[in-house]
């Protein structure tokens, strides 16, 4: 059974932390396929969030096929999550030090590079693969 | 409602039917003593006189029986008695919980002001009135060998202690303090302003008002003829007045007939002046016919009110303080609803 | 969606003090809402308002359909915990329980003492010797036992340590998912209750500042940091609601959906307390004068 863990100083906001949390869960084995997520109640009481955030997280991974809502019964996992294509983060990782090499060469310091990626990400409209 | 008001002033209930208890328990006591010492006198006062015992023939010179400072100690008592409960219950029951907010939690529950005050204030209305009543009641037993005697039971400080005028004027202390309490909304203030309040209102009715119920009567005769009333009746004033109508003072240590100074009267009447003491009557030497005719122009007086109006004035009193009772009350529902909490 | 409270033109004046100016607020059902504001702002005032503790001195209210009355019926929907917790300081929690019972048409005891033995808070002992967050936590499921449609709660956390805080908003929380309950809690500090409201009422020199849902609040706001220029462009297109100059640097909080076409501005996104800050130091009346609440269909 999965507990969540809320951290009022991250970015993130909560609703957005328990869909990353059960993603996690997901990918770790923690959570399985027919496994039943805590109730919006349960988790209200273990985390004082307010529950149309638990709500509304329980939706985005019912939208992403992930989890399903069966009303009077709970919400059930439905599938694992997909990863990326074999050999997908060798090559990234490749691409990227390249791309680090080039940024300390012109200057750039560690902070300047990780503000840089912050500011990229954000911009950068946010796609899932399905 | 009703359980909660049980609730909080259970103790109060208690203590305050204890000193009830207490009070009668010393009307029993010192009662009981007085109908002792009354009998007491009236056998040996009859045997001295020998002819039977008549309590008129025994009351002359009056004061035979007084019952002594005991019943003056008690009936200090019982005047103040009836503003007790709107002190110490009356006055806290709205504003202690003002002071400690409870107000907040009572009034959003599920009941309006206006029930939670009817059921509290009716709770401690109907508590007033008993006890008012119950020591009323032995108030009027303990105090009947000195008003037979004096036929006192019309003067103010016995009025106010018999029958039906205790019980109102407990419920009146008792809205008093509720009004207060509900105004003011400060303990301590509010119970000022009832004992205050209560002690303006009873000295301003008895010694303004009550004289006035109805109007006094006055009978005047010559200075010869007695005027004798009978029963309990109340004697409001009396006096002399010469034949020009002045009053004349009354006699302060100066030799005196008829109730007034000698020198106050015609010159034909120098000769009764008489050692101190003993009383003038019609019939005594030196009342000389020149005198006689001199003081035809003197009017004695006396204003009363009739003992057959003692129950119409207890009547009377006990409505005007139960309508007080009912306007304050009045005032203390709007002061509560109307008001922000 | 039904609007639980709805006021407008709300004033509240007592003899030499205007406490709420001209307050217009909407919060619809089921809805956690932080009444925020620093002290003084008027949230308790408000608070007494909605609860028919008090009467306003000029406007129109409708709490749960109308105005606040005395009404058995209305009463019996509404909860209100005033920020002294006011209890029966000789009572036990029994005692309370038992006087709840006997003052409403709903009770619930089952549910307080439950709740009471779940936190380890002793059923007879004197509320007068309860501790703090013992004492709010009595306070609160009395007030729920009722079964209201609508609770009102007046700085409850304000004095309580961080467990007994988590706790309370827990049981908070958990009866607005149980039965649908719509909750305005009134703060000045935001951090304690960021998580648990989702509906924002900011009250700052008696007046509303800002309401409306918080995602879609925060989803209007954002933080532009930009070299010292002048801010006539971006005040035609976005409401300038803070403005901050240094010698190099100006930074805003700024109010709009249009997007920011000039690249100098670099832009972030806002978080709750940065936002009400921003808000909270206004002095006088909102620039825009009848806010309509954000994220609601109209």
């Amino acid at each position: 059974m999965i507990n969540f863990r809320l951290d009022g100083r991250s970015a993130a906001p909560p609703y957005l932390q328990i869909v990353q949390q059960v993603r996690q869960a997901l990918r770790m084995g923690v959570l399985d396929v027919g496994d039943q997520l805590p109730t919006v109640r349960e988790v209200v009481a273990a985390t004082a969030v307010n529950p149309n955030t638990v709500l509304k997280a329980y939706r985005d991974l019912e939208r992403e096929g992930l989890v399903h809502a069966r009303a009077g019964h709970g919400t059930f996992v439905l599938n694992l999550p997909p990863g990326p294509p074999p050999g997908t983060h060798s090559r990234l990782g490749r691409s990227l030090a390249q791309w680090v090499r080039e940024a300390r060469e012109a200057g750039l310091d560690d902070e300047s590079i990780e503000s840089l990626l912050r500011v990229t990400l954000q911009a950068a409209p946010q796609e899932e693969i399905a | 409602m009703t359980w909660l008001t049980w609730r909080q002033y259970r103790a109060q209930f208690a203590v305050g039917t204890a000193i009830v208890a207490a009070l009668c328990l010393l009307l029993l006591l010192t009662g009981l003593q007085l109908v002792s010492q009354y009998h007491a006198i009236i056998t040996e006062c009859a045997s001295a006189n020998g002819n039977g015992p008549t309590r008129v023939n025994c009351s002359i010179g009056g004061g035979l029986f007084s019952g002594g400072p005991t019943v003056g100690f008690v009936s200090l008592i019982l005047l103040a008695t009836p503003v007790l409960a709107g002190l110490f219950l009356g006055a806290p029951m709205v504003a202690t919980e003002f002071e400690a907010g409870t107000t907040q939690f009572g009034w959003m529950q599920g009941i309006t002001r206006a029930r939670w005050l009817a059921v509290k204030a009716g709770w401690l209305l109907l508590a007033a009135a008993a006890w008012g009543a119950g020591i009323a009641a032995l108030t009027t037993w303990w105090a009947s060998p000195t008003n037979a005697e004096h036929g006192s039971e019309f003067y103010p400080g016995r009025f106010d202690v018999l029958y039906l005028v205790p019980v109102a004027y407990a419920v009146f202390a008792m809205a008093l303090g509720i009004c207060a309490g509900a105004l003011i909304r400060r303990t301590v203030p509010a119970m000022a302003v009832t004992l205050g309040g209560f002690i303006a209102a009873r000295l301003g009715v008895t010694l303004w008002l009550r004289a006035h119920y109805l109007s006094p009567v006055t009978v005047t005769r010559g200075l010869l003829a007695q005027i004798r009333l009978t029963g309990s009746y109340w004697l409001i004033s009396q006096g002399t007045r010469n034949p020009a109508g002045q009053l004349i003072a009354g006699p302060q240590d100066q030799p005196a007939a008829f109730g007034v100074p000698i020198s106050s009267l015609p010159k034909a009447c120098a000769g009764l002046a008489k050692p101190a003491g003993g009383p003038i009557s019609s019939s005594a030497g030196g009342l000389t016919s020149s005198c006689r005719a001199a003081i035809t122009g003197f009017r004695s007086f006396v204003t009363y009110q009739p003992a057959s109006r003692f129950w119409p004035f207890q009547g009377i009193e006990t409505g005007i303080f139960v309508v007080l009772a009912a306007i304050l009350l009045a005032v203390a529902a709007v002061g509560l609803i109307r008001r922000d909490a | 969606m039904t609007t639980v409270i709805q006021t407008r033109g709300l004033v509240k004046q007592f003899r030499r003090v205007t406490a709420l100016s001209d307050c217009d607020v909407t919060v619809p059902e089921g809805r956690i809402c932080a009444l925020i504001g620093p002290n003084g702002a008027g949230k308790t005032t408000l608070l007494r308002l909605l609860s028919g503790l008090a009467r306003p001195t000029a406007g129109q209210m409708s709490v749960l359909g109308g105005a606040p009355r005395q009404d058995p019926a209305w009463l019996a929907e509404i909860g209100f915990l005033a920020q002294e917790i006011p209890l029966y300081r000789r009572f036990t929690a029994d005692e309370h329980i038992s006087i709840g019972a006997h003052l409403n048409r709903r009770w619930d005891a089952a549910l307080v003492r439950d709740r009471l033995k779940s936190l380890n808070i002793p059923l007879d002992r004197a509320a007068g010797s309860l501790s703090g967050g013992q004492r709010a936590q009595l306070a609160l499921t009395l007030t729920l036992a009722k079964k209201p449609r609508l609770v009102l709660l007046d700085e409850p956390v304000a004095a309580l340590d961080p467990l007994a805080r988590r706790h309370f908003l827990a049981t908070m929380a958990d009866a607005v998912a149980e039965s649908g309950l719509t909750v305005v809690l009134s703060s000045h500090l935001v951090a304690d209750m960021e998580r648990v409201v989702d509906y924002l009422i900011l009250l700052s020199a008696s007046h509303v500042q800002l309401s409306g849902d918080i995602d879609a609040l925060l989803a209007e706001h954002r933080v532009l940091v930009g070299p010292r220029k002048d801010t006539a462009a971006i005040a035609r297109t976005h409401t300038i609601v803070q403005a901050v100059h240094t010698a190099r640097q100006t930074t805003l909080l700024v109010r709009g959906t249009a997007p920011v076409i000039d690249p100098a501005w670099e832009g972030s996104d806002v978080g709750l307390e940065e936002m009400v800050l921003a808000y909270m130091g206004q002095d006088a009346a909102p620039a825009i004068s009848r806010l309509t609440p954000v994220g609601e269909e109209q």
